[in-house]
């Protein structure tokens, strides 16, 4: 048990580490810090002086050990094209993220969990090959594509709600969230078919059902029970997964101020301080969900338990 | 599984046959279009910028864009970048993956240990802000975006193989051809590689279409494929600007890259459940 528990700590910090380290590695040993901050024509005795300032001139090693004694206190240095630390300016911007990515996970997880329990107990049905397809569609769409459309519906032609923007009104985060939640609540619909479709050929519903349980209390005290706990753990892989990867596009459709748009714009100015912070931020949050879901799984799964006490 | 009972599988799939046909003729149409039009996708025309498809009283099969540039011609050189991208990912992702996974499952032990924390670590960092990092440092170019989506696929393939050599391994085939003295390099390219080739076909169909969306993807952020090149996402990126009064833009490219993605996504799907009915997965 503790030795799981350090081990997959472990492993968290050598996700964080691995990205620092590739990051560091793209953004001065591939790249030249030098001349992705300063414009394109810079005269040299600028550049040289400009490097000398940063510690550029350093032998690369020198550099990576520097880099990595600053990031432990998470000091990035200072963002020059937001101003201020770099640090700063990425947990700025994240409660903008967060307050579409959160909604948005639990929304899909919700629908694809309900829904993904209907298609499950009917296979057969018209219903669940409907919501079969229309979770491939969703899951083969462009999210930047949805959302335009769903701007050029409800906002252009209709003019219901706002084409984007940020104001922490209820009905400027419909759109960024509905789109954010369409991959979640597909993963998730596919995964809760699939698991309980599963679960209700096992013998055990054949065996509740025998002694005269009703459909509702099988699904409820035991089918559910078994299949949630890969589908919670998907729900918080899924939540890393929009955090940094959806939410980039959604932001820059949808003109919101988080830190996926911090992200395109930093790396437009070649602003390498805020990138490294943004990359930094990104690993752990990311890395950190991902650890939340194994140690979920740990503890709403007892079989795991017991493997881990009698195996190691 | 022979190419005849492939087909027959699918005349009883309605839907998939629809979707293979559809992804054949967007493959085509891809191909031989860009060969064959003498229409410049790049020639602009700005006494015929932004107006709407033929069919509503304007220019061209779908319209034109800001630069008054041939829609569907654009559309038809930017799938058949998509394409281009994708196939070149798939390859590299394909090749690379499955040699490590050949290597993992087959061999095991420190190697497949080493091997297989690699790929949870690249799994666990998201793809698309790392490929976004490499295009802003290192520059746009086709070739670099093809190697960096190739390079954030390997882990999948890799994952799918090494599970299917574990299945294999312990077969009699191997065992036997262990037992009359082949040697480890001819079992895994002779006996295990061949055996592996049908969740491979699958995965390298469902890979392909995430990798067009991908692509599109950073296309549209402005870390994709540059001018002249032609990408369904830039296209789109330029469509957004003028999506109040020039909708046709924006919606046509990405119906596309829908129907191309979709396609390809459903066939994929197919393949899996009749390749491998008890699913590897990843």
């Amino acid at each position: 048990m503790t030795r799981y528990l350090a081990g997959r700590l472990g492993q968290f910090l050598i996700v964080v580490g691995g990205a620092l380290l590739v990051v560091f590695i793209l953004l001065y040993a591939i790249a030249d810090p030098a001349r992705t901050m300063l414009p394109v024509g810079t005269p040299d005795n600028v550049v040289a002086d400009f490097r000398a300032r940063y510690g550029f001139d350093q032998p690369l090693l020198v550099q990576l050990g520097t880099f990595f004694a600053k990031a432990v206190h998470f000091d990035f240095g200072e963002s020059l094209w937001q101003g201020g630390s770099a640090i700063g300016s990425v947990l700025a911007h994240l409660p903008a993220t967060l307050l579409i990515a959160i909604p948005a996970v639990v929304l899909g997880a919700a629908a694809g969990l309900v829904l993904g329990t209907v298609a499950a107990r009917r296979p057969d049905s018209g219903l669940a090959q409907a919501l079969n397809v229309f979770a491939y569609g969703v899951i083969s769409v462009a999210e930047f594509w949805v959302g335009l459309m769903l701007i050029l519906i409800f906002a252009v032609i209709m003019g219901w709600l706002p084409t984007g923007g940020y104001d922490p009104k209820p009905a400027t985060l419909v759109l960024p969230v509905l789109v954010l939640a369409m991959k979640p609540f597909a993963q998730i619909f596919q995964l809760t078919q699939s698991t309980m479709v599963t679960e209700y050929g096992k013998q055990y519903v054949m065996a509740a059902r025998a002694k005269g349980l009703g459909e509702v209390a099988v699904a409820r005290e035991h089918v559910i029970r078994n299949a949630a706990i890969p589908v919670v753990t998907l729900g918080f892989y899924e939540l890393g997964r929009v955090f940094v990867g959806t939410a980039v596009i959604v932001e820059v459709v949808f003109a919101w101020p988080g830190i996926g748009r911090l992200a395109v714009g930093a790396l437009e100015h070649g602003d390498v301080f805020l990138v490294q912070a943004i990359v930094a931020v990104a690993a752990i949050v990311v890395a950190g969900l991902n650890l939340g879901a194994d140690l979920l799984y740990f503890r709403l799964d007892p079989r795991t338990r017991s493997v881990l006490k009698g195996g190691s | 599984m022979t190419v005849g009972s492939l087909l027959g599988s699918l005349r009883r799939q309605p839907v998939i046959a629809v979707a293979a046909i559809v992804a054949a003729v967007l493959l085509i149409l891809a191909v031989a279009y860009p060969l064959l039009t003498h229409v410049d996708p790049n020639g602009s025309q700005l006494r015929l910028r932004l107006q709407p498809p033929s069919w509503l009283g304007g220019e061209g099969l779908l319209g034109t864009d800001q630069l008054g540039r041939d829609l569907w011609t654009r559309i038809l050189f930017g799938l058949r970048t998509s394409f281009l991208v994708s196939i070149g990912a798939c390859v590299v992702g394909a090749v690379v993956g499955t040699a490590v996974g050949l290597a993992a499952g087959y061999f095991g032990g420190k190697l497949d240990a080493v091997l297989m924390r690699i790929t949870d670590i690249q799994l666990s960092f998201p793809a698309l802000l790392l490929a976004m990092l490499v295009v802003g440092l290192l520059g746009k170019g086709i070739w670099l975006l093809v190697l960096i989506l190739g390079l954030s696929t390997w882990m999948i393939f890799a994952r799918v193989i090494r599970s299917a050599v574990l299945q294999i391994r312990s077969t009699e085939l191997v065992v036997s051809s262990t037992s009359i003295g082949a040697t480890r390099t001819r079992i895994v390219l002779r006996h295990v590689l061949p055996n592996v080739l049908g969740p491979l076909a699958a995965l390298v169909a469902l890979e392909f279409a995430r990798i067009m969306l991908a692509e599109a993807s950073l296309s549209f952020l402005g870390f994709g494929v540059e001018p002249p090149g032609i990408s369904l996402g830039a296209i789109l990126a330029g469509g957004r600007d003028y999506l109040q009064s020039q909708w046709w833009i924006a919606t046509f490219a990405g119906l596309f890259l829908a129907l191309a993605v979709l396609s390809t996504n459903l066939v994929g799907s197919w393949l899996q459940r009749v390749v491998d009915p008890t699913r590897v997965t990843t």
